[in-house]
């Protein structure tokens, strides 16, 4: 009898253990990811994507942050950011069951845009150069947008860095209006800033010039610069990536401009992608003085994000790779697994759906990002994620935060809903 | 297909000797083929599926066009994304602005962008192969800038938004209702390039590639003929980018990239010019690979995570290239010959030679 026992229990425990587990077998849920790694925007996307895959496998590893009775799965394709790669991938995705969907371009929301309203699965996405994103138009009809950014339209960034700017001015006594142009890549993502920012600079206190155009494939920015000088622009906006604004750094320096705030002086500040350690080894000892608007905290801050960003690459990949859009990833993370996580906790695991993440996103307020951005809030028609920037500048080699600043949440005309922010034609 | 006769089998008319299908079992066996083509992808396929073969048919129209132009009048051009981009965006205003009905905006898309093909292809007069290849480059800027700068008409960089297609009663705002447009819209053009090419335009046309000189000494109008084959070919495009539009239901001018153009050329290339087999091979090719390659990535990175994404994702630029060189290298007259060879052998077989 003392020799059936244990055979007794091993079989009572292989009967049973499958039981068992089926009965706890987390729901699987799919985060679907359009990675845009090779193409035009590559460099970004391989930072982004690094910071999105390390949030979600901390989350889920040792007990970090687990979502009980879920399992989540990342599924990505490269699309290359060609127009034509997301729509397939889209309705991969779509059929594959994917809750939640993370692009990383203006690109693909122009494409998804619609797409992603009609079929009502959210996105979180940092393509703010896609304003219907944020002001959809026809919203009593369609419904409201279905992309959630991860920041503020791209005129705020520059309305930020400008009032910081013009508070620099004005403290410093000078006389009359600064001169404010834009010198930007001929782009949709480029001229993102142009055209709303330039209405609300010029009823903020600034002198607009013409804004500067360039071509893609620009190695030279010469005749923009001659005329800024001409014109005696104090303030010079680009948005672009990290290359084109070393171009304009050191085009500037070749003629001799005097970098500072102030008549007779110009100031260069680039937008959120020329925020990172590759525009000091682009541009060098030119970089000194120069400014950039983003809302991602530098490397060498004592911020929780920074923390855990060092300790988890170091973990995960043996080195630290500091850039700048790894925040971005992360911060595309840490959002998308607080949405699935508060919908778990709020409708039960088996109920996390397209619908219900969406309604979770749209009550999401304050949500602490470690530093790594603001705290993010959404509303049922608001997908700006936060009001406030950050002014960083370049002193003695390396980036240092300037200020904090509160942008006017400048608004489309095309906006139906009421939400708050500046209008053109408001003062 | 032309050449496709059983033993045995004479033509005893004109008509016979002219028909594309000359027996009755190759008008069954088409018959067959147009009605699985229509109705059984969208019985058999999710909209993954139904969406790379809509792509894939956008595609042959677009590459139809450019082998006309290419393939049969010898003209090169880079402008057919931009070509596409023109009628994208006169067939949103149209059916959006002015509700016109989406086949009559589909027509008036090719249409527009047949007139800025047409002035184009002005320079075809005076310069040829590489020189005429960058004007069209040139088009392409000039077209995405003032896409970008169009104002209202375009969206500028907001871009705009397009509704649904509708046929009549049908609003095609489904995959599989999309598809079956899309294949009849393909075997339609198809069906003209096809029979074009057995025209006097045609034969022209295909003197005027090879040899203008020749051409023009017996008589054919070298500069009408190439402006010809500039008009058909940016019609193709501008259908293709209309259908591209209503089909994303919203355009932006990077939808539009110069690279695709390039692709175009080259795939065009692999499915053999000079056929209109070839835009078919070529097209399917293309958006195959294209899938394959993206479903492969995320596997193979994650069976060997040592490597960066960005290897594997090169992997499929990489493809493009090698399948180009390749087919340049061991089939310069492209799948389509590689498919006559075949079709030839097998009606040889056993007693091939």
């Amino acid at each position: 009898m003392k020799r059936r026992i244990p055979g007794l229990l091993l079989a009572v425990l292989l009967t049973a253990a499958p039981t068992a587990a089926s009965a706890q077998k987390p729901t699987e849920v799919t985060i679907a990811h359009f990675a845009d790694l090779t193409g035009p925007i590559a460099t970004s996307a391989v930072a982004i994507d690094r910071g999105l895959r390390d949030y979600l496998r901390w989350a889920q590893e040792d007990g970090n942050d687990p979502i009980p009775g879920l399992k989540v799965n990342l599924v990505w394709e490269d699309t290359a950011y060609s127009a034509d790669r997301y729509v397939p991938t889209y309705k991969k995705f779509k059929d594959g069951g994917a809750v939640l969907l993370v692009n990383e371009s203006s690109t693909a929301n122009s494409v998804l845009g619609e797409l992603v309203r009609a079929d009502r699965v959210p996105v979180i996405s940092p393509g703010t150069g896609y304003i219907p994103g944020f002001f959809p138009r026809e919203i009593a009809r369609k419904g409201p947008s279905y992309i959630f950014f991860d920041r503020p339209p791209y005129p705020d960034f520059f309305a930020a860095v400008a009032t910081h700017f013009l508070g620099q001015w004005k403290a410093g006594g000078f006389p009359g209006k600064p001169k404010a142009m834009f010198i930007t890549w001929d782009t949709p993502y480029g001229r993102g800033p142009v055209e709303l920012g330039t209405l609300w600079a010029q009823s903020a206190g600034f002198e607009m010039l013409p804004a500067q155009l360039f071509p893609s494939g620009t190695i030279d920015l010469t005749q923009q610069l001659l005329k800024a000088q001409e014109l005696g622009a104090n303030l010079i906006y680009m948005n672009s990536v990290e290359g084109h604004f070393a171009m304009l750094i050191k085009g500037a320096r070749r003629f001799s401009m005097p970098f500072g705030v102030g008549p007779g002086k110009v100031l260069l500040v680039g937008g959120s992608e020329s925020h990172n350690d590759d525009l000091l080894r682009l541009a060098g000892e030119a970089a000194e003085g120069v400014w950039a608007v983003s809302s991602y905290p530098n490397w060498d801050e004592d911020v929780k994000a920074v923390k855990w960003a060092k300790e988890v690459q170091t973990k995960y990949h043996g080195k630290v790779d500091a850039r700048g859009n790894y925040f971005m990833g992360f911060t595309f993370g840490r959002v998308a697994w607080e949405a699935l996580k508060q919908t778990a906790k709020k409708y039960g695991p088996d109920k996390v759906t397209r619908e219900n993440i969406t309604r979770t996103l749209t009550e999401i307020r304050n949500l602490d990002m470690w530093g790594a951005a603001p705290p993010f809030s959404y509303g049922p028609n608001e997908r700006r994620p936060f009001r406030t920037m950050l002014v960083h500048a370049v002193k003695g080699g390396r980036w240092v935060r300037l200020a904090t600043v509160e942008t006017p949440w400048i608004t489309a005309p095309t906006e139906e809903t009421g939400l708050p922010g500046w209008r053109p034609g408001q003062k | 297909m032309a050449t496709a006769r059983p033993c045995g089998v004479y033509s005893v008319r004109y008509a016979q000797e002219v028909a594309v299908l000359r027996t009755r079992w190759q008008r069954v066996g088409f018959a067959a083929l147009l009605v699985a083509v229509l109705a059984g992808p969208p019985l058999a396929f999710g909209s993954h599926l139904l969406s790379v073969l809509i792509l894939s048919g956008i595609t042959i129209v677009v590459m139809q066009g450019l082998n006309l132009l290419l393939g049969y009048c010898g003209q090169i051009s880079l402008g057919q994304a931009a070509f596409m981009a023109v009628g994208a965006y006169t067939s949103a205003n149209l059916v959006d602005r002015l509700a016109l009905p989406f086949p009559l905006a589909l027509l008036a898309a090719g249409l527009a962008a047949s007139l800025i093909g047409l002035l184009v292809g002005l320079p075809a007069l005076r310069v040829k192969g590489f020189y005429l290849a960058v004007t069209t480059l040139a088009a392409h800027s000039i077209i995405i800038w003032a896409a970008l700068h169009g104002g209202n008409l375009t969206g500028t960089i907001y871009g705009l938004p397009v509704p649904p297609a509708s046929v009549g009663p049908w609003t095609l705002d489904t995959d599989a209702r999309y598809y079956v447009f899309t294949a009849i819209v393909v075997v339609l053009l198809t069906w003209f390039a096809k029979n074009l090419e057995r025209t006097h335009a045609g034969r022209a046309l295909v003197a005027v590639r090879d040899n203008d000189i020749a051409a023009e000494t017996m008589g054919v109008n070298v500069f009408a003929y190439k402006l010809l084959a500039f008009f058909l070919c940016s019609f193709y495009a501008g259908v293709g980018g209309a259908m591209w539009a209503h089909y994303s239901r919203s355009i932006h001018p990077d939808q539009f990239p110069f690279i695709d153009s390039v692709w175009y050329l080259g795939f065009l290339v692999v499915g053999g010019m000079g056929s209109v087999l070839g835009p078919v091979f070529g097209s399917l090719l293309w958006r195959g690979l294209r899938e394959v390659v993206a479903a492969l990535v995320p596997m193979a990175a994650a069976a060997m995570p040592g490597f960066a994404g960005t290897l594997y994702s090169g992997l499929s630029l990489m493809l493009f290239a090698l399948v180009i060189m390749a087919s340049l290298i061991l089939e310069p007259r492209g799948l389509n010959h590689r498919w006559q060879l075949l079709k030839a052998s097998w009606r040889l077989w056993p007693f091939s030679h």
